[in-house]
């Protein structure tokens, strides 16, 4: 036995036309594979009709705001970290752009490998040559320095010193618990 | 209240977090029941609800205030859905039938039977959801639930109303022959093998 149209009719929303109730009412007498599929939809239609609607648990909207926020400082912490990254990427570049030009001009200007070693003994010699200048300056520094301001002069010095240190250290502590306080 | 929500809309549009509050307060019942039905349990239909709303309020730019609002959140809580769905990857009726609702606390304006009854009735519906393709299921809910044309249907899961036409059909059908399964299944056995016969165990 055909089922068709009389299957699509029954479960189509569209109205359907006389002649048409009348063919499908003769049909259902006589096909029982059709009557069970009218009965089953209408049964599956009550059911979904009679259904209680689900409702959310008391305090929705308090939770919906909570979330918002959480969800706020989370943003404003990934922002941070990733123009972080970007700083630091920036700077990673300018140092390596920096190195190796300098790299290729150091390079250009001395021809062979015992031109570089006589530079850098150049260099070091000169270094040690100026660190024991600046030994000479600070022993007659020492020498001389406390005999030009009394020992209230001395204490004050060290006491602005050290609120300098102070305030350098609060500042430095500062900056590192911001990523904590957005919540990271 | 058409009034009311055009004037929270416009105060959430300029950042007003209090003024969308009061739109998730008024909206919170048909967006959550929406996530239920599409998702099939309670945890998992808040979480999707509040995304839903989040969703919302970071767009709401997008919205256009000629539209029909409620349109376009569910339209946003539907998509959603769907996407949580797809992303499963697994089997829906799986394991979960045992576990809808396992922290819901009991409705207390009902006596426990009546709840029961109406927790076995949320069930049966739910298991006959999950038979159904996550967009099938949206195309049902909006316009068995909600009560929605074919043509807000189309708009709200971005469809031809001939699509959702005969994605409703194929859902009546696929719902049918679900239903007719649960009722064989509940169907009480044959009384005539039910007797008792001598060797089995005496009566009480």
């Amino acid at each position: 036995m055909k089922h068709q149209p009389f299957e699509t009719w029954l479960l189509l929303d569209d109205p359907l036309e006389p002649e048409q109730i009348q063919a499908l009412d003769d049909h259902l007498r006589t096909c029982q594979h059709c009557r069970q599929l009218r009965d089953a939809w209408a049964g599956a239609a009550a059911l979904l009709h009679d259904a209680p609607a689900p409702e959310p648990a008391p305090g929705f909207t308090q939770r919906w705001q909570e979330r918002l926020k959480k969800d706020r400082r989370k943003e404003i912490a990934t922002r941070y970290r990733w123009q972080s990254w970007i700083i630091l990427i920036l700077i990673a570049n300018v140092v390596s752009v920096l190195a190796i030009v300098l790299g290729l001009e150091f390079f250009a200007t001395y021809d062979s490998l015992i031109e570089v070693l006589l530079f850098w003994v150049y260099r070091l010699t000169s270094l040690l040559t100026l660190v024991n200048i600046l030994q000479d300056i600070i022993t007659t520094l020492l020498n001389v320095l406390p005999e030009l301001l009394p020992a209230g002069g001395w204490a004050a010095l060290a006491g602005l010193l050290g609120g300098i240190t102070l305030l350098w250290a609060a500042f430095i502590a500062k900056i590192a618990q911001i990523p904590r306080r957005l919540g990271t | 209240m058409k009034d009311n929500e055009a004037t929270w809309l416009t105060q959430a549009r300029s950042g007003d977090d209090e003024a969308f509050a009061k739109i998730v307060t008024d909206y919170q019942k048909r967006v959550f029941s929406l996530c239920y039905r599409m998702l099939g349990n309670y945890n998992d239909a808040e979480d999707a609800a509040q995304e839903s709303f989040l969703r919302a309020y970071k767009y709401l730019s997008r919205y256009d205030p000629n539209r029909s609002f409620a349109t376009w959140l569910l339209s946003i809580a539907s998509h959603h859905c769907i996407d949580r769905l797809r992303k499963k990857r697994l089997p829906i009726f799986s394991m979960d039938n045992e576990k809808h609702d396992w922290w819901k606390p009991p409705d207390p304006g009902l006596n426990p039977e009546a709840d029961l009854v109406k927790r076995q009735k949320q069930e049966r519906v739910q298991m006959m959801l999950d038979v159904l393709k996550p967009k099938d299921r949206a195309a049902v809910i909006l316009h068995y639930w909600k009560g929605y044309s074919y043509e807000e249907i189309s708009e709200t899961l971005s469809l031809s109303e001939s699509a959702i036409k005969s994605r409703l059909y194929r859902a009546r059908r696929s719902l049918a022959e679900e239903w007719q399964k649960q009722e064989a299944q509940m169907q009480p056995l044959d009384p005539i093998n039910l007797e008792r016969t001598p060797h089995e165990t005496p009566a009480f």
